[in-house]
């Protein structure tokens, strides 16, 4: 016993990148994978690990710096770099734990179908990530892991409810059957949707902007090389660096802006053809029964509303960071806040100037959650071989569903406030579902009468 | 070789997903030297369609607006739910 206990704690000791290929080699096999394919994947997700550190470096190197500078010169002391979700979530793959949520997820998936409690089948492994991010943060602040899965399973049933609870409006708003999104991001419309109900009062019935043209004009600044040379440029600029050094900066930033989706691609190049093999055993099991697909977010992406809001709050976001007490982070990789604005097209139905205002709302929120969390965050990029310079931290701005985060973890750091905050999560997500139920409805006759 | 584009948010997740099963429908029809799939960002499609032979779209498009673009656009959802998986297969076979 002593001994398996030995060779297994020499083998996590060699490091996620050396031992994560290992299991994905072996799971390969255990479904039936060829050898080669299997030993493939696996290296695959070693090269991922190696890549997301390697540009993580890189630009805490440049861009990190240089913020530094940009401190010194200011006197705005923000000490944390937001690099966005792409490495936020491609270092939660190496937390110690990660790989466990993979069973936890489909386990309780299948279970709820098997009592029918819900008809959802969440088919998105990327997002496995993002319960591994809420299970790390717990376990961060309480020391206990095993907390950590308590309430990010908590978090895996408030989702398939949630793709349960919107399914006939996706189908309306895409025009495609047969699916659901169990995407994490769209809890946050148990906030977002009362406000969008309140805005009725407030503005003119009917009153919208035409995203399409804006989408025209300002789409380019959304392109990840684009952004990330003039916000480096700026930073450099306001630094005190020379003009040719801020360029060159500038250039540096939208780099590593356009290598993290390069080497984030990767896990998922890495983990479809296990989740293809969990899928069809999973299918297999539920013959001739009615199963709704759960699938992420994107396929709300050609909607430009979308981007029109994310591209519209940026020089929001950066102001308020500037000025806002109690914040330290440098709003930067992920400005394109997807997370805010696709959950407020689905609860404003693409209002766009609804969707506009509660991205500013959210802002401040956006940025006291990812203060608090970036030493979590900076230590796990340090645990797993990133370089951060001396005084630097590294964050997340915009993470998906920031407000309910922010609040369950301060509530297990026993601060007085969130437990305001998690009645009034309570309560509204208690009306909330009660309110999709009339959404669904109203979609249905839509749906109905159309076909 | 025929370059095929996947876009998604952020050309990251949803993207490779299908990028992933179409190169490995491609690898093992014995393909995988005519064609390859590629993940790419959303944000910017139009610069990644310079290079690109098809685009399978995850987001719906409307028929105007397939008609916009220079090449053939697929659907590929039906890769991610399973529905009608076999059909688009075909198409995307037929243009490679």
């Amino acid at each position: 016993m002593e001994l398996i206990a030995s060779v297994f704690q020499s083998i996590l000791d060699l490091g996620a990148a050396v031992f994560l290929p290992f299991v994905i080699f072996i799971l390969g096999i255990a479904v039936r994978m060829k050898v080669g394919k299997a030993f493939s994947s696996g290296l695959t997700l070693g090269v991922a690990f190696v890549g997301i550190s390697l540009v993580i470096t890189f630009i805490m190197g440049n861009v990190g710096a240089a913020a530094e500078q940009f401190a010194t010169n200011t006197g705005i002391q923000l000490r944390a770099l937001d690099l966005g979700w792409a490495p936020a979530l491609g270092l939660c793959w190496q937390w110690q734990y990660a790989f466990i949520m993979f069973p936890v997820q489909i386990g309780i998936n299948l279970i709820l179908l098997f009592l029918g409690w819900t008809d959802t089948l969440n088919v998105d492994m990327w997002n496995v990530a993002n319960k591994i991010f809420t299970a790390f943060l717990v376990a961060s602040v309480t020391g206990s892991a095993v907390v950590g899965f308590a309430v990010a399973a908590g978090q895996i049933v408030f989702e398939l409810k949630n793709a349960d609870a919107t399914k006939h409006q996706l189908h309306e708003l895409t025009g495609i059957p047969g699916i659901s999104m169990p995407h994490p991001m769209f809890l946050s419309n148990i906030f977002f949707y009362p406000i969008s109900r309140l805005l009725d009062f407030v503005l003119p019935a009917k009153s919208n902007l035409n995203a399409t043209n804006l989408k025209n004009y300002i789409g380019v600044f959304g392109e990840n090389h684009v952004m990330g040379f003039i916000i480096g440029t700026l930073i450099g600029l306001i630094g005190g660096y020379s003009v040719g050094a801020a360029l060159m900066l500038g250039i540096q930033a939208g780099a590593a802006l356009t290598l993290f989706p390069l080497v984030s691609k990767l896990f998922m190049t890495a983990l479809t053809p296990l989740s293809d093999a969990a899928n069809t055993f999973i299918k297999k099991r539920f013959p001739g029964k009615e199963i709704v697909i759960g699938l992420d977010w994107p396929i709300l992406a050609g909607n430009p509303e979308i981007w029109v809001a994310i591209i519209l709050t940026i020089p929001v976001a950066l102001g308020t960071a500037m000025v806002l007490p109690g914040n330290s982070v440098f709003p930067f990789g992920n400005l394109m806040n997807v997370c805010v604005c696709a959950a407020a097209f689905m609860s404003t139905r693409g209002n766009l100037i609804k969707m506009i205002i509660i991205s500013y709302l959210m802002v401040p929120i956006l940025c006291w959650s990812a203060s608090d969390f970036a030493p979590m965050l900076s230590q796990l990029a340090l645990d797993t071989g990133s370089k951060l310079p001396e005084g630097q931290l590294m964050a997340w701005w915009g993470m998906d569903i920031a407000e309910i985060r922010w609040i369950v973890v301060s509530a297990f750091e026993g601060k007085g406030p969130a437990f305001a905050g998690l009645v009034l999560f309570a309560v509204l997500a208690f009306f909330y579902f009660k309110w999709m139920k009339k959404e669904e409805a109203v979609s249905l006759s839509h749906l109905e009468a159309g076909a | 070789m025929k370059n095929i584009i996947v876009a998604c948010g952020g050309g990251i997740a949803t993207s490779a997903t299908v990028a992933s099963k179409i190169n490995s429908e491609l690898e093992s029809r014995g393909l995988s030297h005519k064609a390859k799939a590629e993940a790419v960002d959303i944000k910017s499609l139009e610069l990644f369609m310079r290079n690109a032979d098809i685009y399978v779209s995850i987001t719906p498009t409307p028929k105007a607006k397939k008609e916009e673009f220079s090449i053939p656009v697929l659907n590929g959802i039906p890769f991610l739910t399973g529905v009608g998986k076999d059909e688009v297969l075909e198409q995307l076979l037929k243009l490679i």
